[in-house]
Order: C-alpha cells, then sequence, then structure tokens
C-alpha cells in the first residue's frame, strides 16, 4: 500500500517533470524555429562586429620592379577637445609640430565636439605628435597613395582620389585607365564578441577581400630620368612654356619612357590646377608643322607617285593658290630639288608638289592608314584624338598646307606611332604601357606587342628612312650628331593658330625620328611649347632630341653595327 | 528506493561533470581569444612598421633623391663619351 502511494507519487513528479519538459520544449521551439530569423539579427546587432576588409590597391611598376605607384601608411590624427583643459597650450604644443597656424587649431578645439580632425600626418609627424604625450590625441591608420619618385612620371601615372561616393579611385594615365584592375574588391569580417568585447576565435566568418592587380609597365626608370631632367633642362634653357618627351621601343610600340612640363606632384595633386594634370602627350592636339612631311612624302613614295630623286619643278618660286602665297620657311627657293633635298630643306614649296601629286583621296586614306582621326590605343585614361574632314570638305588649298603639316591637328602619340612605322617596316603599332598583370594569387597575365596594320611597304619605308637620315645629316639641324649612330629624323616648326591667324612668335618647335637608322630600335619626339631664345625646332627641341638619344643610346650600349 | 537515489545521484554527477567542462572549456575559448587579440596587434604592428620601413627604403632609393645626393658629394654627368670599338688592350704586361 505504502509501496503504492510513493510509486503514485513519484510518477506525479515525472509527470510534472514531463510536463515542465513539453513547455521548455515548446518555449525551444517557440525561440529557436519560429522566432529564430528575429532572434539572430538581435544577436548579431549586439554581439557581432562587422568589419569592412578594405582591398590594397595594386602596384604600378617600372620595367626594373621600382614602384612608381605604391601604398604607404599615414595617420589620421584627431582631438577629443572634450577633456582637453588648456587649449591655447594645447594648440600652441601642436601647432610647433605641425605647418599650421596655432589659432586654427585653436578654433578647431574650442568646437563643441567629441572629435575633430587635426590632419593626415606621417609616421615622423605622428611621432612627434605622441611625444607631446598630450591628452586626448588619437590616430587612425590611412593607407594612402605613394610615388617614390615624386613627379618624375606624374603624368602617365595620373593619380588617386576620391569619387562621389568617397571611395579611392584612379584618374587619368596608368591609374585612371586601369582603376577596375588595380583597385581590387573589399571583403567582410564579422567577429562574435563575448560580453567584455573580446572576440569568439570559433566564431569568425569572413568574406574575403581580393587586393587589387599590379601593373608592370614598360616605363624604363632610368629612361624615363634622363628624358624628364633633359626635358626640364631644355625647357629653362629656351625658355618655352613647357614640352613634352615621348621614347617609344620601335619594334613594339613599347612606350620606354613620357615626360612632360609643366608637372604636378601625383601625391599632392589637389594644390594643383586641374588643367596641369592633363597629360599633353595624348591630349593635347597641335598642328605638327614640317615632321609631318615626312609622312606625305612615304604616303607619295608608297605609291609610286615620287621617287627619292623625283625633281620638283614649282621649287624655284614661291607657289600661288587659291588667291595665298605659300612660302618656304626661310623664303629661299631651290629649283629642280630631288625629294631627298625637299625633306633636307624642309621645303614648303616641295611639299605642295608632293601633295598634288597624292591628291586629295589618297592624302585622307593615308591620313586614317596613319591612325590620325582615331585614338593610338595607348593604356592611359584621357586620350584625344581629332577628326579628319572627309574627302568633300577638303579644298586644294588644304590639301597644300596639310602636305606641310598645316590645318591638321594630331596629338604627339599619333605623331610618334605614325612616324615609327617608318622605323618598323611600314608596320604601325599600338603603343602601350604594361607588360604584365600580376593578379593576388601569383598568376600573371602578359600584354603582348599588336601591329595594327601595315600602311607602307618595305621598300618605301627604308627609302624614307634614308631620306630621314640625309635631312639629318645635311639639313638644318646637321651641327647636332649622334656620331657613330646614323639619326633618321626631321625637325619642325610649327605656328600656332591665334584667333584666326598664325602668330609667327609663338610656335611649337619639335624632332621626330628613330635610331640607329640601319636597325631603329627607338623612335622618339621632342615637343618644346613655345620657346623664346628661338622658335624653331632645329635650335630647341633637337639638341633636347640629341642630348636623350646620346645617354639612351650609352645606356642601352646600342651599336651603329 | 535505492535505486532511485542512485539514479538521481548519477545524473548529478553527469550534470556537474558536464558543468565543470563547459566552463572549462568556455575559460579556455576566451584566455585564447584574448591571446588571438593580443598575436593579432602585435602582427599589426609589425606589418605597420614593414610598411614605413618599406616606404623609408623606396624614398631613399629613388633616383630623383640618389641623383641629388651624387651631385651633393661631387658627381657630375661626364661631357662626352669615349666608346671603345676595338679590342684594344688597356693594360700591358711588363716584360
Amino acid at each position: 500500500m505504502k509501496y503504492q502511494k510513493v510509486s503514485g507519487r513519484i510518477i506525479s513528479i515525472v509527470g510534472i517533470i514531463f510536463l515542465l519538459y513539453l513547455v521548455l520544449v515548446g518555449k525551444l521551439f517557440y525561440w529557436q524555429i519560429v522566432k529564430a530569423q528575429e532572434i539572430k539579427e538581435i544577436r548579431d546587432r549586439q554581439s557581432t562586429e562587422s568589419l569592412e576588409l578594405v582591398p590594397e590597391r595594386g602596384d604600378i611598376l617600372f620595367q626594373d620592379s621600382f614602384p612608381i605607384a605604391t601604398n604607404n601608411i599615414n595617420y589620421l590624427t584627431y582631438a577629443n577637445p572634450k577633456v582637453i583643459t588648456d587649449i591655447p597650450l594645447y594648440s600652441n604644443a601642436i601647432a610647433s609640430i605641425l605647418d599650421y597656424d596655432a589659432a586654427s587649431i585653436s578654433a578647431r578645439l574650442n568646437q563643441d565636439l567629441y572629435w575633430v580632425r587635426l590632419g593626415v600626418f606621417d609616421h615622423e609627424t605622428k611621432e612627434k605628435i605622441e611625444d607631446l604625450d598630450l591628452k586626448g590625441i588619437g590616430f587612425q591608420i590611412e593607407t594612402s597613395r605613394f610615388y617614390p619618385e615624386a613627379s618624375m612620371a606624374a603624368h602617365l601615372v595620373g593619380f588617386v582620389g576620391k569619387n562621389d561616393e568617397g571611395e579611392n579611385q584612379g584618374y587619368l594615365g596608368l591609374e585612371g585607365y586601369y582603376d577596375r584592375q588595380l583597385k581590387g574588391k573589399s571583403g567582410k569580417l564579422y567577429v562574435v564578441k563575448d560580453a567584455l568585447g573580446n572576440p569568439i576565435v570559433t566564431d569568425v566568418r569572413e568574406e574575403k577581400k581580393i587586393d587589387g592587380r599590379s601593373l608592370l609597365t614598360t616605363i624604363d626608370r632610368t629612361v624615363q630620368y634622363i628624358a624628364d631632367e633633359a626635358l626640364k633642362e631644355g625647357i629653362k634653357k629656351y625658355d618655352a612654356e613647357g614640352g613634352s618627351v615621348i621614347i617609344m621601343e620601335s619594334s613594339t610600340g613599347k612606350i620606354l619612357g613620357m615626360s612632360s612640363v609643366p608637372k604636378f606632384d601625383p601625391q599632392k595633386y589637389y594644390e594643383y590646377e586641374g588643367s596641369s594634370y592633363q597629360n599633353p602627350a595624348i591630349s593635347d592636339l597641335y598642328e605638327p608643322g614640317s615632321t609631318f612631311k615626312v609622312l606625305v612624302m612615304a604616303a607619295a613614295l608608297n605609291e609610286g607617285l615620287v621617287k627619292a630623286d623625283t625633281k620638283c619643278d614649282i621649287c624655284d618660286k614661291p607657289v600661288q593658290m587659291s588667291g595665298f602665297t605659300i612660302k618656304t620657311w626661310n623664303d629661299e627657293y631651290h629649283a629642280n630639288s630631288t625629294m631627298t633635298e625637299v625633306i633636307q630643306n624642309s621645303d614648303n614649296t616641295g611639299m605642295v608638289f608632293v601633295g598634288q601629286k597624292l591628291g586629295i583621296g589618297r592624302m585622307v586614306d593615308y591620313l586614317e592608314q596613319f591612325g590620325f582621326g582615331e585614338p593610338t590605343g595607348i593604356d592611359l585614361q584621357a586620350e584625344v584624338s581629332g577628326q579628319i574632314r572627309r574627302d568633300s570638305q577638303w579644298l586644294p588649298i588644304d590639301l597644300a598646307t596639310a602636305s606641310f603639316g598645316q590645318g591638321i591637328s594630331v596629338t604627339p602619340i599619333q605623331l610618334l606611332t605614325a612616324v615609327n612605322s617608318i622605323a618598323n617596316n611600314g608596320y604601325l603599332v599600338r603603343p602601350h604601357m604594361v607588360e604584365k598583370i600580376f593578379e593576388g594569387d601569383g598568376e600573371e597575365i602578359t600584354i603582348k606587342p599588336e601591329n595594327r596594320r601595315k600602311v607602307l611597304s618595305d621598300s618605301a619605308a627604308e627609302v624614307m628612312k634614308w631620306i630621314m637620315v640625309n635631312a639629318v645629316e645635311n639639313g638644318d639641324s646637321r651641327w647636332v650628331t649622334l656620331d657613330p649612330i646614323a639619326v633618321a629624323g626631321k625637325t619642325g616648326t610649327a605656328q600656332i593658330p591665334v584667333a584666326g591667324r598664325y602668330d609667327p612668335s609663338q610656335t611649337i618647335a619639335s624632332f621626330v625620328g628613330f635610331f640607329p637608322a640601319q636597325r631603329p630600335q627607338v623612335s622618339m619626339l621632342v615637343l618644346v611649347n613655345k620657346p623664346k631664345t628661338s622658335i624653331y625646332g632645329s635650335e630647341t627641341a633637337a639638341p633636347i632630341f640629341f642630348s636623350i638619344a646620346r645617354d639612351v643610346v650609352r645606356y642601352y650600349d646600342i651599336s651603329s653595327e | 528506493m535505492k535505486k532511485v537515489y542512485l539514479l538521481a545521484l548519477l545524473l548529478f554527477v553527469i550534470v556537474a561533470v558536464g558543468q565543470i567542462v563547459y566552463l572549462a572549456q568556455s575559460n579556455l575559448l576566451a584566455s585564447e581569444s584574448v591571446r588571438a587579440e593580443e598575436i593579432k596587434s602585435v602582427i599589426e604592428k609589425i606589418e605597420e612598421d614593414n610598411k614605413i620601413l618599406e616606404s623609408e627604403i623606396l624614398s631613399y632609393s629613388s633616383l630623383v633623391v640618389v641623383a641629388s645626393r651624387a651631385a651633393e658629394v661631387g658627381f657630375e654627368k661626364p661631357k662626352e663619351y669615349i666608346t671603345l670599338k676595338n679590342t684594344n688592350s688597356i693594360a700591358l704586361k711588363h716584360e
């Protein structure tokens, strides 16, 4: 009886426990199944920290793998005015280190705020500020772009600024053109933290960031330095407003160096006017003047309309056309000049003779074949191309002036690429800057040189090459040589159109050529904008060209054989 | 009756041991988290220092800086170059 009573109690207790268990299971079911999502969100809000993993922007490297652009660490420095007791003393202490006025720091710290930005500083400055041992000062690491060679390659590299969303974005040059490759993809890190805020190591989730790809350029650091220094020296010497140099490997279109003056510092781009960011070598249109004559002559040679020894029968006096008088640059006339002499003397009347042989249709066709009116395809942002008028829009006077490089607009890179086709057995190449793209996983993409088309026959290119060598050795720039290396080249002195007229005192002096003529390896264009000591290409651009060429020949150990 | 008590005792022991293991494990995880945080800080500091050193090396080895230092100590760009075309002897053995 007693046993039955105890047994009944146990059954009752077990029953109650079972019921409580059922209630517990039901409650757990409610929270873990029915309300699971809601609870998870609350938990995430309370204990999960989500951090954005910012990808590292890829490097841009010179040919020797030294960075043109990389990343370095700076410190965003801030202060909490609420904990500062003596603001004037505090401001003076900071001002003694920073290049700031104490009053402006004091004004910032007098605001009713908990966080005041003092600026972004390098490691050295940060350490000096730390040594002051001030209260309420803090630092946050920031990665910023760093250009070790400063402004040496500014125009070809571009810069990194902020877009409308406040994110880093590459602008112009390589930074702009390859921005998507360089910037990578951001990731996220979700860390579950305990009550004390320490991360729980077993509960970390990560959406991996993908760092940006790095670029190995074709730019040779030494050649770039040589070009840069010679150009700066030349611009100063000839009291010019600016200038550009482009150096290209003749057979591949690889850009070995590209420099323009005036420059800007890509690290402090915001201190310069927007117009100074543009790379004149790819973005400025100009009238090429006499350097263009070699292309018109090459076209006529290619068509078999003239030969090197064909004589000009209109070169004995100025040419009258449509009410205009076309003279030579020095008003000297050479009756029965050969085509070789026409280029040697840079004879405008001789080029009118060649232009008339060529005719409007063929002239327009060759302009297009040489790549004018379309981008060269160089891998730099902001390349412009200009336009070629249709055949029907050309008048005989247009044909005449275009034959000696007036009334037609080209970019420096277009002109060099076109002239380079003479060096490259008639093939027009696509100029390019990047040789390899490195991915994070060690894979690399190689960008191969590209021949766009064959514009000139081998024989026409060969004849034209030696006409250009003769122009260098016997023309107006014969006083500068690269003995024993034979240089094929041509000077240019293009007047600048101002308000519909040409101003004879303002010119763009230039020299385009390649060397060694026997087996061209390097093609180069030098432009000097509005030189004042002399307006002529032979007296300004040519010496700069030969100064650079001399160093490049020595650097690459180029021989005449 | 004795069996019931034994069963209850066994359940109590299991729960107690389980609780102790749970506490020990939680404690271990918490310690590991603190340690992990410390290691992470050290790694970040080393990476930061490396990056700073790397930037300094790049600054000092840039051509612009090297050329400027070279000029300061008296190096000059050669005025002209001499190229030896033939394989002439540059030193002869004295007999």
